[in-house]
């Protein structure tokens, strides 16, 4: 395995293993169960301006899937499901790769890069990020 | 053999001038790599933009959680990443404050061997 690749799939699992920490951590410690109570976050930005940021509430959108709530979770924050989803499937595309000597995650990591990187798509992408941000402000997150 | 080779004064010149865009070590095969070129190449390379690492390490430490520091350096698969990850979780925001500088010049090394191929 080339260094390049190898750095991808360390940094794949190291992003994976912290996303779980931090989903475990969120739930055994109830910090965004209880219904906005507690006022603790790691958003840099919320905590400096007190604005949050386009990804703000995907902890609290896990915690809602994960007791069942899925129509809730939409409308905590959308991203959350996105990460949520990509937490769950994560470790066993990278199991898969990992014991077939695949590359399957690699290589859509490199299209994805390719895809994003157009113009069209990043203004795209970049509206839909905005639309959101200004959501999650306006919902108070 | 000698038409469109560049002098030595204007290569040292460039080096001088945008030394801070490239790891320190880097220099002396940059200066090589110039030397061997003919003078499309050279204009190439000396009219392409390059990132400055001290204002990508004040964007990183401004907005950094959004991810824009990656964005602005090309690296937009990994500034998506820490976009939609809330900065890797505020960790991999402290991180890049660290390895944000290096990064920025290797691109920046990137984009000058790409001015040299021809691109």
């Amino acid at each position: 395995m080339n260094p390049e690749v190898r750095k991808f799939y360390l940094l794949f699992a190291a992003l994976l293993t912290g996303g779980y920490l931090w989903v475990a951590m969120s739930w055994y410690s109830d910090l965004h169960l209880g219904g906005g109570d507690s006022e603790f976050t790691i958003c840099v930005m919320k905590t400096t301006t007190g604005i949050p940021c386009p990804s703000c509430g995907a902890t609290r959108t896990a915690m809602s899937l994960i007791k069942g709530d899925w129509a809730g979770a939409f409308w905590i924050n959308p991203l959350g499901i996105l990460l949520a989803a990509g937490l769950l499937f994560g470790p066993v595309l990278l199991i898969i790769d990992l014991l077939m000597s695949r590359r399957f995650l690699y290589r859509t990591w490199e299209s994805f890069q390719k895809v994003i990187s157009k113009r069209k798509v990043l203004i795209v992408f970049g509206f839909l990020i905005a639309l959101n941000w200004i959501w999650n402000i306006t919902k108070g997150l | 053999m000698e038409e469109n080779k560049p002098d030595n004064r204007r290569l040292d010149m460039f080096l001088m001038t945008n030394a801070k865009y490239f790891e320190s070590h880097q220099l002396p095969m940059i200066r090589d790599r110039l030397e061997s070129m003919d003078e499309d190449r050279i204009f190439r390379v000396q009219t392409q933009s390059y990132k400055d690492p001290t204002m990508m390490l004040v964007v990183s430490i401004l907005a950094g959680s959004l991810g824009i520091d990656r964005f602005l350096i090309g690296e937009v698969g990994l500034g998506v990443a820490k976009l939609l990850t809330c900065g890797g979780l505020g960790i991999w925001t402290i991180v890049d404050w660290f390895l944000i500088m290096g990064a920025t010049r290797e691109k920046n090394l990137e984009r000058l061997e790409l001015a040299s191929a021809g691109y």
